[in-house]
């Protein structure tokens, strides 16, 4: 359905600089995926509403200038995966890696992003962010897990700046900085020696009450942003964070199904409930169509 | 005249409700993750350079906006008109801590200290800041170092200054750690603000100027916010957050 | 000003803080301030329309403990915590607890609002911005002479309650010698003595705090 195009590396200062775009629009009940490729960002569409991101050169070296700009359409929804796990190195002269991503959801679309974990490797240095514009009726659920070091290191140092914005109204703006050679950064401080971060934010759909918890390997919360959105964070081993992020994710999408399905049923509600009784139990049956179940 | 004004809004006689708050150490102590002197020190550096730097900013920003009011206003040009709107602003501090309890206590701070300085600089700025159910604590922060006479930088610097004062207090009352070396750690971390009091007035500046919020660092720590959350709902703690 | 002069100026019921009479109720841990708050609590409710804050440390034990009892709806009770200085939270700095205040009164409209102090030393005292009058609450196994000591709780609250009168006997302490010092520091103030475990209704101590009610609604 989609139409690749690929554009060539372009080296400066020693690393790769790549901008790849991505889009996905809904046209007469279809959906239509097209994408831009840039070495070393590899999309890879693997059905009519999901994508692939490939790292081509292995992860992200120091040096390297990657961008994506993603575009949601009105009404069209797309997931996005990655094949793997993202693994941060350090560059030649120790320059940091950066990618930066911009993403458009359109009105009344949808937009689950969970990419797996971003790995920092000792001595890597890698700046992100990830800008998040919603149309006023989108919907989206955002996952980011990083993870200082490999097995037995302990980390080189992570920037990111997660931004939200939903109709003109800026819901979420936040950046995390993390070190695992700094010892303020990674002190009581900072992240208190946890190698893992995982973050998750909902949009646009209603947020669960705030639930929190601790269990050996992962501290977590689930709070309402203030605005319709909630985060969830977890902070933690590197396993048990991943495996909190995951439980969620499904929760979410089974929330999802469900919530779908109501809103399906209400389609059908809506055109036969005429009558006062059957408008109320369908305002109610919305009502409860729009929550989000927490894990 | 200047001088008093600030040194009343650095004092933490002041009341304000600071005492009731830790700034997050306390539930770092109920889990064993802060236990000494030096813990508390590696704790300040590592707040003053990440979440310590909204606080900083957006004190920073409220000043200078009330600045401009009070300006204006004893210009004879905006006299009678009502303050600047603060709307916009207190979003831009709430989009910046995810935390509902870290949000709430944030509030909670500028509520007390603007039952209090709203009697001490009833100014049109301080004023309308009223017009808010209940406001971020750096705002009303700022806004009074305005109507103190201060500085921005002046307010950025004691929103890092209360940061640090909350936290070795709370230290000290929860640990008993030895509050005249916890003093020396206050004036070591003091000297790691000064930067970034500057840091965060100059982007707040530039915020400022460009009317928008959205220029506002945004600098927070997942643990800090888990911990907020968790700390909301333990049993029996001692201080509100 | 004569000494005598400032030891009764304190302010009239009318003036301080408006809206409806706020009693602060004051003590040394384990006194029975929070016996106190449940007996005014069982005695008045039906008549009058109360809430309480507390800056005592407020477990889920706590709620529970004032759930079973009926003592008083969960939302009519708002705890404030102090960050372990209790007599800061009702004295230096009451900006917190006039934050529980008077969000407790925009709710539910009450007729009396009770802030029980977080356990502390003879010398915490309420500001008479936070309420318009205070209980101090001793017990006789504190010792027989506290109320010779005074402090600003003793000689300055508007009612001296000392409780635990059935322990006199076990702890050999003179009634008559704590009541005999506590008029002699208090001008004219009353002091109750009570059993608050015998006399779970603390007759004297509602009455007291009921015609002040009455007082200010005029």
């Amino acid at each position: 359905m989609g139409r690749g195009a690929r554009a060539g590396p372009a080296r400066v200062s020693g690393g790769l600089t790549a901008t790849a775009a991505l889009s996905v629009d809904r046209c007469a009940g279809r959906q239509r995926i097209r994408w831009t490729h840039a070495w070393p960002i590899v999309l890879r569409p693997t059905g009519d509403d999901r994508v692939h991101l490939v790292h081509g050169a292995g992860g992200p070296l120091g040096g390297d200038v990657l961008s994506l700009a993603v575009d949601v359409g009105a009404g069209a929804e797309l997931e996005v995966r990655s094949a793997g796990a993202t693994l941060v190195q350090p560059g030649p002269a120790g320059e940091r890696a950066r990618w930066d991503t911009v993403v458009t959801v359109g009105p009344g679309a949808w937009l689950g992003w969970a990419p797996q974990a971003v790995i920092v490797s000792d001595g890597a240095a890698f700046d992100t962010s990830l800008r998040m514009e919603l149309a006023a009726g989108a919907r989206a659920a955002v996952r980011e897990i990083v993870v200082l070091g490999r097995l037995g290191g302990r980390g080189g140092r992570y920037r990111s700046e997660l931004t939200v914005t939903l109709g003109c109204e800026t819901l979420l703006a936040h950046a995390v900085l993390l070190d695992g050679d700094d010892a303020a950064l990674s002190g009581p401080g900072g992240s208190a020696g946890a190698r893992a971060v995982g973050t998750m934010v909902v949009v646009g759909a209603g947020a669960g009450r705030d639930r929190s918890g601790e269990s050996p390997g992962v501290r977590w919360a689930w709070t309402g942003l203030e605005g319709p959105g909630a985060m969830l964070m977890a902070v933690g081993a590197p396993g048990p964070v991943t495996a909190l992020l995951d439980a969620a994710s499904a929760d979410l999408a089974a929330g999802r199904v469900a919530a779908d399905r109501v809103a399906a049923d209400l389609v059908d509600a809506d055109r036969v409930a005429a009558d006062r009784v059957g408008a109320d139990r369908v305002a109610a049956d919305r009502a409860q169509a729009s929550g989000i179940r927490h894990p | 005249m200047t001088l008093s004004g600030l040194l009343l809004l650095a004092d933490s006689r002041l009341p304000s409700g600071g005492h009731g708050h830790s700034g997050g150490v306390e539930a770092l102590v109920d889990r064993g993750l802060l236990r000494t002197e030096g813990d508390l020190a590696l704790f300040l550096d590592g707040r003053v350079r990440t979440g310590g730097r909204v606080p900083a900013a957006a004190s920073a920003a409220a000043c200078a906006r009330a600045g401009v009011q009070e300006s204006h206003v004893r210009a004879g040009a905006g006299g009678g008109s009502p303050g600047p709107d603060w709307g916009r602003w207190d979003a831009a501090v709430s989009a910046r801590l995810p935390s509902a309890a870290a949000r709430a206590a944030s509030r909670a701070q500028g509520s007390a200290l603007l039952r209090t300085v709203g009697r001490t600089w009833p100014t049109p700025a301080v004023d309308a800041l009223r017009a808010l159910p209940r406001v971020h604590h750096p705002l009303v922060l700022g806004a009074a170092a305005a109507a103190a006479g201060g500085t921005p930088l002046q307010a950025a610097a004691l929103a890092l200054h209360h940061l640090v004062g909350g936290a070795c207090t709370a230290a000290v009352r929860l640990l008993g750690l030895d509050p005249i070396a916890v003093a020396a750690l206050a004036a070591a971390a003091g000297r790691l603000a000064e930067p970034v009091a500057v840091e965060a007035t100059r982007i707040a500046m530039l915020a400022v100027i460009a009317d928008d919020p959205a220029g506002l660092p945004a600098d927070g720590s997942p643990l800090f916010d888990v911990l907020a959350q968790l700390h909301h709902t333990s049993e029996a703690t001692l201080f509100a957050s | 000003m004569h000494r005598d002069d400032l030891m009764t100026a304190h302010p009239p019921l009318a003036a301080g803080p408006a809206g409806p009479l706020r009693v602060g109720i004051g003590g040394p841990v384990g006194s029975g301030k929070t016996a106190l708050v449940a007996a005014l609590c069982r005695a008045l409710r039906d008549e009058l329309s109360l809430v309480v804050v507390t800056n005592d440390i407020y477990t889920e034990e706590d709620a529970e403990f004032l759930r079973r009892h009926g003592v008083l709806p969960e939302e009519r009770i708002r705890a404030v915590r102090t960050g372990c200085c209790p007599h800061t939270a009702i004295r230096d700095d009451i900006t917190a607890n006039l934050d529980a205040v008077e969000d407790l009164v925009a709710r539910h409209d009450p007729d009396l609002v009770l802030v029980e102090s977080g356990g502390d030393n003879l010398t915490a005292t309420f500001s008479y911005g936070l309420v318009h009058a205070q209980i101090f609450v001793l017990d006789v196994a504190g010792g027989d002479k506290v109320p010779r000591k005074g402090g600003p709780g003793v000689t300055r609250s508007d009612l001296l309650v000392i409780n635990k009168t059935d322990l006199a006997p076990l702890v050999g302490a003179d009634l008559q010698v704590m009541a005999a010092d506590a008029e002699g520091v208090r001008d004219g103030r009353p002091t109750l003595f009570v059993s608050l475990r015998e006399q779970p209704d603390a007759a004297g101590i509602t009455e007291w705090v009921a015609a002040r009610v009455r007082a200010r609604r005029g």
